[in-house]
């Protein structure tokens, strides 16, 4: 029987053993399967959507959740770089504090971010905010260009480097070029519509045969770069269906019902050019095909039926001009001393305000944008198309959308930041997961998409927030 | 200052993130009985067979009293998050006490009374500040302490098969618990700012549950068990405290009330003595731990960043299978010695497993032996070795991906008295 007690012995020896053996296997990243797609330099197109432009600002924490930067980490992308920019550039909009009143659950102010990129360059993030298509090849140099509008807008200089803006005719494309890329995602024309919807109308749009000219020439310049670099292209979602026009409207609507306002008064555009006080039922408003009002009104609203100048004085602000001088060029048409909104001779400012006709135009223009990009698009089989045009309007006309247990809805807040024009953290991973959809059933890939609760919501605090 | 119209969305950023309690049944709630893995349902000679099937407590006689503790010492490590990254974070080391004291007199040569207080379920683990899964857990701590008054009966034989049937009330003397994570869902001019949110909870209602056992024995060379052990509805109430976050989504004074429902249990398990002195024991053991479907939480107070948690679980039923070995050194007199192997299914799918609780299924491995010191005094000691399999996350439906592995080494003290 002594046996046993030695089989007990060597029980109790061989768990020592065991306890003491480190037996972790070593783990390494990957392999990542991007199908036919090679993935060794990637180069990012775009504007304020591809940099990860957020609650009105540029700055680093929103950065690192930019589409192109999520999509390069699940991709295997080693090398992209961004202009990290700290803390940020732009007129931050940032949580003041939180209320339990359902009608005003958060309460926000403005921060002024003034700094500069962290990271040196080239970047392969070429995401450059305000940029428009032409800035692609800088079709119109002529005219000033790039460089006209790199005056105003000092995000061009950032991300394109002074090397290339000391050029005679500086371009995205010879960024891109110069890198030699194997694979672009191409999402720029966007702004050659917000502006019309942003300003109610009062700032011009491109115009359709330009677009379409300005579109096929830029991708077929990327094409021209190398024989085998293939491109994921973005279309143009209807802009008229952001947070920044679909806010506020049907509040307001109801605030006016509740005081029994059948109509209120704005300006509207005539032929001429001219402005017009013209009489908008309450119940149009809110209404998508009917009148939009922007989120830029939200502060003039509540001063409804009051004699007030304040938006003219806002303006005259802004400007550097007298108010007197704005007043006096609507020719006795405006007078400041009625009722705000109510009165034909106080109306609600145009370009706070997207009515029926300048909706129609938007929605006519945008067609005619993604057309040209489908029929661009369909020419190459290196260039596939995200319908992020499709894929938004389906989010609002099903309200939102759900994964991973986390529903977005296309609101403030949710899918999109404070400014109401540009995705949250989420609502950019949502953008991505779309990309990788697209490349896997396009390019024969197997990219992991992401986790929306993996990414935090990244919500801005003012500074001194309680 | 501007304010908007709008309703915004409501943040819930407590919400949002599944909060789980997990495998956390402890089975080391004896010294002795834990030198041969737990596999002593079909056995119960000794005293804390109250814990492991009351109806061996009938085949005492006399008075009995063991004393003992366990210590714990599990050790974790992550590397992720894939597919990005496998960097390698530690797990906090801890070491967690867990005491047992147990007892039992004979009224009747037939019946028996015991009283046992032991932990049977029990969770802690510790995350770093900071690191790179600390907005799903940071410090997880769940402490369950119950009373166990059992009586115990031996029926009327049949020719000669001895049978013995027990049952007890469970009682919950002390339930706390923990939950503390990082909230990483603001950023300011310098980055993300980096709050925490931490919930206290103890028992506010003593929560009451049973266990029932039986033991067959045809003959001194064979006996055959089975145990039952029911839920046990916690119901836990305590303070949630949030550091460096806006005090007007996260104020101070909110009170958290969560439920937790521990698995229903049984076992069953086949004892024999192939040869004198040697008593070789196989259990199986069910845990019914798909009854977690949910954690909820309940604050008492809401705000558009401070809402209810109600998070699924998804666990599913588990199976463990204890084989156990018992063996009286002649040699030595008064000299036991014991050893045992387990295979421990762990109840969490893939898509909820997270750092509050990695857990995986794991072999355990144990030794130990007893000395009898005088006819009335006994000492006991055990060492067990716990080996998780290395646990890949790598699906899309877990927000945090990658490599988990744990081991534990545990080792134990106790001294039992019979008179």
């Amino acid at each position: 029987m002594k046996r046993f007690s030695t089989y007990f012995l060597a029980f109790a020896i061989m768990l020592l053993a065991f306890n003491s053996c480190e037996d972790y296997s070593k783990h390494t990243v990957g392999p990542f399967n991007t199908g036919s797609i090679d993935v060794s330099k990637y180069i990012s197109v775009g504007n304020s959507l591809a940099a990860g432009y957020q609650s009105g600002a540029l700055y680093e924490a929103a950065e690192m959740y930019s589409f192109p930067n999520l999509l390069a980490r699940q991709m295997g992308v080693k090398d992209f770089k961004q202009p990290m920019i700290s803390p940020g550039i732009g007129d931050q909009i940032a949580i003041q504090k939180f209320t339990i009143d359902p009608q005003n659950p958060i309460i926000v102010t403005q921060q002024q971010l003034v700094g500069q990129p962290t990271v040196t360059g080239p970047y392969q993030n070429l995401g450059i905010p305000g940029a428009i298509l032409a800035d692609y090849l800088n079709a119109d140099a002529q005219t000033g260009g790039i460089k006209e509008r790199a005056k105003a807008n000092p995000f061009y200089g950032i991300v394109l480097g002074s090397a290339e803006m000391s050029k005679p005719v500086p371009s995205i494309q010879d960024v891109v070029a110069s890198q030699n890329p194997t694979f672009v995602t191409f999402w720029l024309g966007n702004n050659d519509a917000l502006g019309y919807v942003t300003s109610g109308g009062t700032l011009p749009m491109n115009t359709v045969p330009v677009f379409t000219q300005l579109y096929g020439a830029s991708i077929n310049s990327i094409l021209g770069i190398n024989s085998t670099v293939k491109i994921v292209a973005g279309n143009i979602p209807n802009v008229a269906d952001i947070p920044f026009a679909t806010t506020v409207g049907p509040i307001f609507k109801a605030q006016l019902q509740q005081a029994g306002v059948a109509g209120i008064y704005y300006f509207k555009t005539q032929s001429n050019g001219s402005e017009q006080a013209t009489v908008m039922p309450a119940t149009s408003i809110g209404n998508p095909t009917q009148a939009l009002i922007l989120l830029t009104a939200q502060n003039y609203l509540p001063l409804i039926g009051q004699p007030t100048g304040k938006y003219w004085r806002d303006i005259a602000a802004q400007k550097g001009v007298p108010v007197s001088a704005i007043i006096q060029s609507y020719g006795g048409a405006l007078d400041t001393t009625k009722p705000f909104i109510v009165s034909p001779q106080n109306p609600l400012p145009n370009s706070l305000i997207l009515d029926s006709d300048e909706i129609t135009n938007a929605q006519t223009t945008i067609d005619g944008f993604n057309n040209a990009i489908k029929t661009v698009v369909g020419s190459s089989d290196r260039v596939a198309l995200l319908d992020i045009n499709s894929i938004f309007n389906n989010i609002v006309t099903t309200g939102g959308i759900t994964e991973d247990g986390i529903t977005l809805t296309p609101t403030i807040g949710s899918l999109f930041s404070f400014d109401g024009v540009h995705p949250t953290n989420r609502g950019y991973a949502v953008v991505t997961n779309e990309i990788i959809k697209l490349i896997n059933n396009t390019y024969g890939a197997n990219i992991q998409r992401i986790n929306l609760e993996s990414i935090p919501e990244g919500f801005p605090l003012a500074a001194g927030a309680n | 200052m501007r304010k908007y119209f709008t309703i915004i969305c409501l943040l819930a950023v407590f919400a949002v993130h599944k909060v789980r309690a997990s495998g956390f049944a402890l089975y080391e709630a004896s010294v002795r009985i834990t030198g041969m893995m737990g596999a002593y349902v079909a056995n119960g000679h000794d005293v804390s067979t109250i814990f492991f099937n009351p109806a061996g407590l009938a085949q005492l006689s006399g008075f009995h009293l063991s004393v003992g503790a366990a210590f714990i010492a599990p050790r974790d490590k992550f590397r992720g998050p894939l597919p990005y990254s496998v960097n390698e974070y530690m797990m906090k080391k801890q070491t967690f006490f867990v005491p047992d004291a147990y007892a039992s007199y004979s009224l009747t040569p037939k019946l028996s009374l015991g009283l046992g207080m032991y932990a049977p379920y029990g969770l802690g683990t510790k995350w770093k500040p900071g690191w790179v899964g600390s907005r799903f857990a940071l410090n997880t701590n769940l402490q369950v302490m119950v009373l166990n008054p059992v009586v115990s009966y031996r029926l009327p034989d049949i020719g000669p098969v001895k049978t013995y049937i027990g049952g007890g009330v469970v009682i919950g003397i002390k339930g706390d618990a923990t939950l503390s994570r990082e909230v990483t869902d603001f950023v300011d001019k310098t980055g993300t700012v980096t709050g925490t949110v931490s919930l206290d909870g103890s028992q506010e209602k003593t929560p009451v549950g049973y266990n029932l056992g039986i033991i067959i024995r045809p003959s001194d060379m064979l006996s055959f068990g089975f145990t039952y052990r029911s839920q046990l509805k916690l119901k836990l109430r305590g303070n949630a405290e949030f550091t460096n976050l806006p005090a007007s989504g996260f104020p101070s004074g909110v009170v958290g009330s969560l439920n937790i429902t521990t698995p229903a249990n049984w076992a069953a398990g086949v004892n024999v003595h192939p040869v004198r002195n040697l008593s070789v024991e196989f259990d199986y053991v069910w845990y019914g731990w798909s009854s977690f479907d949910s954690l909820n939480v309940h604050f008492d107070m809401h705000t558009p960043a401070l809402q209810d948690i109600n998070s699924p679980r998804l666990y599913h039923n588990t199976s463990q299978y204890r084989l156990g070995a018992e063996y009286n050194v002649e040699k030595v007199t008064g000299l036991t010695v014991r050893g045992g192997i387990t295979y421990d299914q762990n109840p969490i799918p893939d898509k909820t497993l997270d750092p509050i609780l990695p857990d995986a299924d794991r072999w355990d491995f144990s030794c130990g032996f007893s000395y009898q010191v005088t006819p009335q005094v006994s000492f006991d000691a055990f060492y067990m070795f716990i080996r998780a399999k290395e646990r890949k996350i790598d699906t899309p439906e877990n927000p945090l991906d990658g490599y988990y592995n744990t081991k534990a080494n545990l080792f134990g003290a106790a001294l039992s008295f019979s008179f």
